[in-house]
């Protein structure tokens, strides 16, 4: 019974997040309903009372969409900029941790993982993190949340809008 | 992904000085953020940290999830059913 609140415990306080989550945090006019609960969670690893893993991919796709909405005039090379040295301070703080391939996690494993639950290889690393650490896994990106809850085989994934409602 | 109507910009990197003043900049924001998050109730640090940590625009979370959408290799949309043509004569 101690061990299960332990482990539960655990599975709350370490926690892999999608790229789509942390690209709410810096920008004021992304979705305001997203937005607010991501912040909630923003303030937890501020505070320390979340761990954060995210694989490597993560700073890649991150970098992707600011250059994207650069392209798309959406933001200015000066906002991008702004918006990617606050990536790279919260990529520093002690609470947060970065998966490397080939260091923590290996694509032929995360091929065979993808192969055998229909995610595509890019989500299945992210959820293959997730297994590796016993945590929870959030994410901004509707269409996946349902299709892996559609599936009803991953409950290590989160929706951010639920984020904070159990407190 | 709608373009914005804002004019095309020249690229033009950075200075050393300029860069050195952002990465002061946001080494100050953090400071105070990581303060704020350990002091303020959560409705008041999400208020606090819309006002006077982020950057006024958007665009990026949108960009973002249809590049994931393109790199997944499928979508919400279905596609259309194509009719057999009848070969038989």
């Amino acid at each position: 019974m101690e061990r299960q609140a332990q482990t539960e415990a655990s599975q709350k306080k370490h926690f892999v997040l999608n790229a789509s989550v942390s690209l709410l945090w810096f920008l004021r006019d992304e979705p305001p309903d997203l937005c607010s609960k991501a912040d909630l969670l923003f303030q937890d690893i501020l505070d320390g009372k979340v761990i954060v893993h995210v694989p490597d991919r993560w700073l890649d796709e991150v970098c992707g969409g600011l250059v994207k909405a650069v392209h798309a005039k959406r933001l200015t090379l000066n906002e991008a900029r702004d918006a990617l040295r606050r990536v790279f301070r919260m990529i520093s703080l002690p609470n947060w941790h970065v998966h490397y391939s080939n260091l923590h996690w290996r694509h032929e494993e995360v091929t065979e993982w993808a192969m055998a639950t229909s995610v595509s290889f890019y989500d299945a690393i992210y959820l293959f993190v997730a297994e590796s650490i016993d945590g929870m896994f959030w994410t901004a990106d509707r269409k996946l949340y349902e299709f892996l809850t559609r599936r009803g085989n991953s409950p290590r994934v989160m929706w951010i809008g639920d984020y904070g409602e159990s407190k | 992904m709608a373009k914005s109507k804002r004019k095309a910009e020249e690229y033009r990197p950075l200075t050393p000085d300029e860069r050195a003043e952002l990465e002061r900049r946001v080494d100050q924001l953090f400071a105070e953020a990581i303060e704020k998050a350990r002091t303020l109730p959560r409705d008041e640090f999400v208020k606090w940290w819309r006002e006077h940590g982020t950057i006024k625009a958007g665009g990026a979370y949108e960009a973002l999830l249809e590049i994931r959408e393109a790199m997944r290799g499928w979508n919400d949309r279905r596609k259309p059913k194509h009719r057999r043509k009848n070969t038989s004569s």
